[in-house]
């Protein structure tokens, strides 16, 4: 809203430069946005607070300054009674209000012998720097109402009333209306609208329709002043997306007992600008929902107790008083405080602490410390968790990335089965745009962009890591969520260097090597297990299983995934459930170690096809003699065998040592023997001499 | 006797100066100090050994001398050493070569100022506690006092989940407060940190995700000064001890009274009329706080005539952008190497 310091004037006579205004409002809760310059005055755009609709006018603005500076009197519109100012009786128009619960009050009056020229220049200035464009007599003097005293009025064409009736009522089925502006809405049941005989003539608190709109020809009109429900006005102003001066006031509440004034008020304007007679008649008061003012209970020392500042009875009641509420008895233990009309905000005791503080000043309150130690005390393992993984993670050359939670349904489908569809995932009713429809069910896309994103623009190695919630359906219809870490890496591994003169990229292997010895340093035992993801290429897919539990998966992401980011080499990621790494690992006991020798023998053998590393250890595993402490692959190739086919090498070395004595020579060879021996039976394995 | 000491060391001291003007590489230095000072053989340790033989009568004579000599001695060898250029080293290793790259990767700017104010609380004692982005509309709003049709629902623009019924995107991380008080007895004191969502198109100043940490304490007799003294020491610690505070009155619907908090601009000090944080205010708007709602404790099964409390919000992008003079906030999201490598 908009205030012009000049018109302001006529309501309270401040006088102070104009950022002293400015931090004058400030401290009372009126945040200025904009000042604006206008002609010999100073406009400012405020923002007021939801809660506060008494302040959208002059008025109210007026009535917190007079609070804060009690030595400046409010002047208050002339408040002459409606039915003399107006004149009662020989009016023609029948109003009836269909539900009390929509409509608590609905006043009015017909203007006769006005024409609808400009206003005075004046005026027209002062309304345009409010933001508000001058039309005519009739419609600036209810714009000027709006802003003195905040109250909306709608002017009807008097000779457009069908049947002279106003029937404040619910819209039927199937109608509908023109608005002023030209648009025309089709109604529905919980609409209210203002209709005459035939037909509704305005969304009522909303706009007016255009055939009952004021023209160059109307002559009589018909002013309307009334009270509706704010959640009826909101909701049909939300579904039209109307958003208009009156509706904003009214959504938020108006106040019920200035009907008749702004009805004396405008009639007050158009006497003052027109040079002919303006003739009123007709006043009438349709008020059906009686108001009742609200009492608040509030003890006399509650301000104190609730601010841990002293503030005087005498000083708070006195607060209140200039903000319009009336304080029944200053000397008792519990007041009674009665809420004036236009305080539609105010209904507990907490809410008079802070008009009182408001006023007096916040800054007034000392600091104090509260000595609150809790009652009880729920650690959080999770916190503790994601931090040493990012510090372990970091000091591996990983950066921390930081993804929207939503991301586009092509992104999820990547990380889901082929036979996956949109249903199976987590939407937005609303989204911004289809690159954010869905929550995400993984955060490698989003790494992977990141990664993309960094290699266009020249990064040689992207490494990075992220940890955030992931979202499933689960439970048939239900949303679940859990938080994930997930890494991946792209690259080179040691950039070129004066040691280094072949640039290794980061492979799998290495891949692996890091994230085991993360696994290994955020002490949790897991295992890998290969098996195949659908994001994952073939092969190169494995579980990750920790404390015997499935925890996730690590491998290269789909060829086609990668090249299709434009990516050229591979993209080795890792996902797991943040609460895997959180589950209870055995408690670690202290083991002596062997202080035995240790003995080493290798092993050499051609490996046939389609048996893998992986078959070899389990069928080491199969026959592990006890003495065998480790095993270490150090060579593996392939060549090909003299008939031309492909075969595989690997050369191992086991390690060997007993838990009571020193294993002697021949007894290691003899131990040995036998599990070789088992290895070249159990998978076929040659010998290589 | 003495006197004969004496004119030995006098030629001791010709001989010196001559061999000292000499050295030319740490080797003859070290020869001519293995010459005066070698334990066994050394001719200052065997001038000491003399010592032994000379009358008690002339000892504190002869000993001062001898000292005097060893002390010259010892001098200007070290002067002599700093002159020499040091010893050629084994040749074939530059040991100046730069070392094997191992860097560093770095946390994102968000999630160390995050960690960074969370310390400040939880220094104070508070816990940490964390809840689901997707909510439902009750806990995010309606618990909080604000109902359906309130107009401050349109102050926060919400993403609605799909296909379920009154679930939302959180749009402040309040409704972890709701769950944590329903969850415990009071006292308590404890912060609520994450992820928030409000629909808003992406610019310089607005990213649909962003992060919060909220505060709440609840406790017998709590009143607006304790609030006052928990973020004053708060904003202190953060930003510094020479900070201003300024309290303003605001709305928010879970709170009563509310309070905004401004800290005076840590770049201008409210000397530069052009400042780019503050505009030229001298106050930067840095949390939004007031005192519990008793609704909103009686929504949590809190009595709020035996209970008060405090209840405070602020945003971390905003509060990060604003320090390290992060022009857009989308750069945050980003996640451009260019960015994240400047914040180890
Ligand atoms: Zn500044």
């Amino acid at each position: 809203m908009r205030i012009n310091l000049r018109f302001l004037k006529q309501f309270i006579d401040v006088e102070m430069p104009v950022v002293e205004t400015k931090e004058l409002l400030a401290s009372l809760g009126i945040e200025v946005a904009e000042v604006h310059g206008c002609d010999n005055s100073t406009a400012f755009t405020v923002e007021i607070t939801p809660n506060r609709p008494d302040w959208l006018s002059h008025l109210g603005i007026a009535r917190e300054i007079h609070a804060r500076l009690p030595d400046l009197p409010l002047v208050l519109p002339n408040s002459l009674d409606p039915a003399l100012a107006v004149g009662e009786g020989a009016g023609s128009v029948d109003i009836q209000i269909e539900s009390v619960s929509d409509c608590r009050r609905y006043s009015g009056c017909e203007i006769h012998g006005i024409e609808p020229s400009a206003s005075p220049a004046e005026i027209g200035a002062l309304l345009e720097s409010l933001g508000l464009r001058p039309i005519n007599q009739i419609v600036d003097a209810s714009n000027m109402v709006l802003m003195a005293m905040g109250h909306p009025l709608h002017m009807f064409d008097l000779d457009c009333l069908e049947g002279k009736q106003i029937r404040v009522r619910r819209a039927r089925p199937g109608e509908r209306l023109r608005l002023l502006d030209e648009r025309e809405v089709e109604l529905e049941t919980e609409d209210i609208v203002i209709a005459d005989a035939r037909r509704p003539v305005a969304l009522a608190g909303i706009m007016g329709g255009v055939e009952s709109g004021i023209t160059n020809r109307t002559r009589r009109v018909f002013v309307e002043s009334a009270w509706f429900d704010p959640v009826r006005i909101r909701r049909t102003a939300r579904r039209l997306g109307l958003q208009t001066d009156a509706s904003y006031r009214f959504e938020r509440g108006t106040d019920i007992t200035a009907t008749p004034g702004a009805i004396v008020m405008a009639l007050a304007y158009l006497r003052a600008w027109s040079d002919k007679p303006v003739v009123s008649s007709g006043y009438h008061d349709e008020y059906p929902g009686l108001f009742l003012a609200t009492t608040v209970q509030m003890p006399a020392d509650y301000p104190s107790r609730y601010t841990g500042v002293e503030i005087p009875r005498s000083e708070a009641a006195a607060i209140l008083e200039r903000l319009g509420f009336q304080v029944d008895s200053i000397d008792k233990k519990l007041w009674t405080v009665t809420v004036p009309s236009f305080r539609v905000d105010i209904t507990c005791k907490q809410d008079l602490v802070e008009e009182i503080t408001r006023i007096y000043g916040y800054n007034r309150i000392p600091a104090s410390m509260p000595r609150t130690v809790n009652l009880s005390f729920s650690p959080n393992a999770k916190r503790n968790l994601r931090l040493k993984a990012g510090r372990h993670l970091i000091a591996n050359g990983y950066f921390q990335a930081l993804n929207y939670s939503f991301q586009s349904l092509e992104d999820n489908l990547l990380m889901a089965g082929a036979e996956s569809t949109h249903t199976d995932f987590i939407g937005l009713r609303n989204p911004l745009g289809k690159e954010y429809a869905v929550l995400r069910n993984s955060l490698v896309p989003g790494l992977l962009r990141a990664t993309a994103h960094n290699a266009n623009h020249g990064a040689l190695t992207v490494k990075l890591f992220e940890t955030g919630k992931r979202f499933s359906r689960c439970s048939g219809s239900d949303g679940c969520e859990e938080e994930a870490l997930a890494v991946s890496a792209w690259g080179e591994h040691e950039p070129l260097s004066w040691r280094n003169s072949k640039v290794e990229d980061i492979d799998f292997f290495v891949f692996r090597g890091e994230m085991e010895a993360f696994l290994l340093g955020l002490s949790v035992e897991f295992h890998l297990e290969q098996r195949d993801f659908p994001w994952l290429q073939p092969g190169c897919s494995f579980a990750i299983q920790i404390h015997q539990q499935p925890a996730g998966w690590m491998g290269c992401l789909k060829t086609e995934t990668v090249q299709a980011a434009g990516l050229d080499k591979t993209v080795s990621a890792m996902e797991i459930g943040l609460s895997s790494l959180l589950r209870k690992r055995k408690e670690q006991r202290f083991a002596q170690w062997n202080r035995f020798p240790m003995v080493k023998r290798d092993l050499s053998v051609y490996i046939p096809a389609g048996v893998s590393f992986s078959d070899l250890e389990k069928a080491i595993e199969a026959h592990r003699p006890e003495e065998l402490e480790s095993y270490h692959l150090f060579d593996c190739y392939r060549d090909r065998t003299d008939s031309g086919g492909e075969r595989i090498s690997m050369a191992m070395s086991f390690y060997y040592r007993h838990a009571h004595q020193t294993l002697t020579g021949e007894r290691v060879n003899r131990i040995h023997t036998v599990l070789v021996n088992n290895l070249v039976a159990t998978l076929k394995l040659e010998l290589r001499t | 006797m003495s006197r004969e000491l004496s004119h030995e060391i006098d030629e001791l001291i010709q001989v010196f100066k001559a061999e000292v003007e000499q050295v030319q590489s740490q080797q003859q230095h070290r020869g001519l100090k293995e010459k005066y000072f070698s334990r066994r053989k050394g001719i200052c340790p065997l001038l000491m050994q003399r010592l032994r033989d000379i009358p008690p009568k002339e000892k504190a004579e002869a000993g001062r001398l001898i000292n005097r000599f060893k002390q010259m001695v010892e001098q200007s060898l070290d002067e002599v050493f700093t002159r020499l250029e040091p010893d050629r080293r084994k040749p074939g290793i530059d040991w100046t070569l730069p070392p094997v790259s191992h860097a560093p990767g770095a946390p994102h700017l968000i999630e160390r100022t995050r960690t960074e104010l969370e310390d400040i609380f939880i220094q104070m004692g508070y816990e940490v506690a964390e809840g689901p982005e997707m909510e439902s509309e009750y806990n995010n709003f309606t618990a909080l006092n604000i109902p359906a049709h309130h107009p401050a629902r349109d102050e926060q623009d919400t993403f609605f989940i799909q296909d379920i019924d009154d679930m939302v995107l959180r749009t402040h991380t309040s409704p972890v407060q709701i769950r944590y008080m329903k969850s415990k007895q009071p006292p308590f004191k404890a912060i609520f940190p994450g992820k928030v969502f409000r629909k808003d198109e992406p610019d310089a100043t607005h990213t649909p995700v962003f992060h919060q940490i909220e505060g709440l304490l609840v406790d017998r007799e709590i009143n607006f000064s304790h609030l006052r003294g928990i973020l004053e020491a708060f904003i202190r610690a953060f930003f510094g001890e020479d900070i201003k505070t300024r309290f303003r009155p605001g709305y928010f619907p879970f709170t009563e009274p509310s309070a905004e908090i401004d800290i005076s601009c840590f770049l201008c000090f409210g000397q530069d009329a052009e400042c780019r944080i503050c505009k030229g205010t001298g106050w930067l708007e840095i949390l939004g706080s007031g005192m519990v709602h008793p609704g909103v404790l009686m929504n949590c099964g809190i009595d709020p005539d035996l209970f008060s409390g405090f209840a405070f919000g602020m945003g971390v992008d905003r509060i990060a952008l604003l320090r390290h003079g992060v022009p857009d906030l989308r750069m945050f999201f980003e996640n451009d190497l260019r960015f994240l490598r400047q914040f180890r």
